[in-house]
């Protein structure tokens, strides 16, 4: 027996009350005006929400298994670590919702609107997002194994890590979409449009490439759109696969080290994937491209004011770590240190993934953190 | 520190929601849903629990949900902590999940961190080798 009917749950919705943790299985919501609504952890296995109005709706960790969510408006809603299995999100409008960490495993999401949302680590092996648009959509890290992308729109789309062995993506448009370390294994790429995609460290099966449509595509580790020339589509990738292509930011491999009393002012410094970066000496004003993997540690003599270092790198703090106010001092970076004697001030920008941050009993913040 | 004082607790279970003003002597355990003002001397947020508004406590413990403007001796933090956040305290901790496929122990939104003293500590000035033109650096903002 559900908590509330259907009356009750309109009313309490209307009214600003919670609904939180609320049994509603069996309850038919379709066509219900439920905008805002709190919804989070709530039972709604099943629920037919065919139509409703779910706008900036908070159902994070609700249990959706099987509900039935076709041309529902989930414009904006937060859906973090909601269990959408099997769920029928057909002809939703999900734009900017955020859907991280959701399970939308074997979910019919046909032609949805997913433009700007935001479904990082998302667990949606053998999905349905045949033609979906999902421009400009977040799913680094996310798991789309067997998915059937077929005729849907990317563009501009972070996959950036993804699993995407076995899905299908024919006729689908990756123009412009961050596909670095992603697993294309065994995807079918026929009629593909992936013009401008960056595929640093993407594995894929080379035949595959030749079913790909794409004018160039982006090869650089630091997916900074350097264009590629010469060649077949499948000859530069395995010239890549093979370091020759790398262009000189990723192919930095290595340690450097800047000892104490040094002083280094205005420098531009780029450091290459898992390359490994100690600082005992003073950086002013300088500006650090971190490749992906690389490491940078500010030893407990580094001093780094007025400087800026961006790039899915770890930071290590164990000196003095202090941005001048004109902008984030950290930006994406995998991970954020700072030790006991270490000292931060400034700000990071996460990257769509979020960071992962410690801190060490002792340490001294003066921290902003920006989503 | 005596035992009786220690085993004494305050718990908002699982599945409760209080909305306004606490203010206990006894430390704080919240597994439930807390909405308001919270001052004790010791506050313990269960991965179930949450508590959003103004906290001041001495000693804080969090794997729930946190969010509000806190003021605390110190902070241990997992969970996550909720947008426009600020975090003010003598000593923060957090640490990284070493197990489980997931590395994030804490996430956190929009949020401001004031941790600790940074006039007792800046190594700006001490720089070793630090020339002339290394001129001290201005004082941090503390709000």
């Amino acid at each position: 027996m559900a908590d509330y009917s259907r009356e009750a749950v309109l009313d309490r919705s209307k009214k600003g009350e919670s609904l939180e943790r609320a049994d509603l299985r069996d309850v038919v919501l379709s066509q219900a005006d439920l905008e805002s609504a709190n919804l989070r952890r709530a039972d709604l296995e099943g629920v037919n929400f065919e139509e409703a109005n779910l706008r900036n709706a908070n159902l994070s960790n609700a249990n959706l298994r099987d509900a039935y969510l076709a041309n529902a408006d989930l414009q904006g809603a937060n859906m973090q670590k909601a269990d959408l299995e099997g769920a029928n999100l057909q002809g939703a409008n999900l734009q900017d919702a955020d859907l991280s960490r959701a399970n939308l495993e074997g979910a019919t999401l046909e032609r949805a609107n997913l433009s700007g949302a935001r479904l990082n680590y998302a667990q949606m092996e053998a999905a349905n997002l045949g033609g979906a648009s999902l421009q400009g959509v977040q799913l680094a890290n996310a798991d789309l194994r067997d998915a059937y992308v077929g005729g849907a729109d990317f563009s501009n789309a972070n996959l950036n890590g993804a699993d995407l062995a076995k899905a299908n993506f024919e006729e689908a448009i990756l123009a412009g979409a961050d596909l670095r370390d992603s697993n294309l294994r065994s995807a079918k790429l026929n009629a593909t449009v992936m013009t401008g995609a960056k595929l640093h460290g993407c594995e894929l099966d080379v035949d595959s490439l030749v079913e790909v449509v794409a004018e160039w595509v982006d090869l650089s580790a630091s997916g900074s759109g350097e264009k590629t020339s010469g060649g077949t589509l499948a000859e530069q990738y395995q010239a890549m696969r093979s370091g020759a292509g790398q262009s000189p930011s990723g192919s930095g491999q290595g340690k450097r080290f800047f000892g104490q009393g040094d002083v280094l002012r205005n420098a531009a410094l780029e450091f290459g994937d898992k390359s490994e970066v100690e600082i005992e000496s003073r950086f002013e004003n300088c500006s650090i491209s971190l490749g992906t993997g690389a490491v940078l540690r500010l030893g407990k003599h580094g001093v780094m004011q007025g400087c800026q270092v961006v790039g899915f790198g770890e930071i290590d703090i164990q000196g003095e770590f202090k941005e001048n106010g004109k902008g984030p001092g950290i930006v994406g970076p995998k991970r954020v240190t700072v030790r006991k004697d270490g000292i931060m001030s400034g700000s990071v920008q996460q990257p769509p993934t979020m960071t992962e941050f410690a801190f060490e009993h002792g340490c001294v913040l003066r921290l902003k953190i920006q989503k | 520190m005596s035992d009786n004082k220690t085993a004494k607790q305050t718990v908002i279970e699982n599945g409760t929601e209080f909305e306004g003003v606490m203010r206990s002597q006894c430390p704080v355990v919240v597994s439930g849903q807390v909405r308001g003002e919270v001052s004790a001397p010791a506050l313990t947020l269960t991965n179930e629990g949450s508590v959003q508004g103004k906290i001041k406590v001495k000693e804080l413990k969090s794997q729930g949900s946190l969010g509000g403007e806190i003021d605390a001796e110190s902070v241990e933090l997992s969970g996550s902590v909720s947008e426009n956040t600020v975090i003010r305290s003598a000593a923060l901790e957090v640490k990284l999940q070493e197990s489980g496929g997931n590395r994030l122990q804490v996430s956190f939104g929009n949020c401001e961190l004031q941790v600790g003293d940074p006039s007792k500590k800046s190594k700006s000035e001490s720089h070793g080798n630090a020339k002339k033109e290394h001129s001290a650096p201005e004082t941090v903002a503390v709000n």
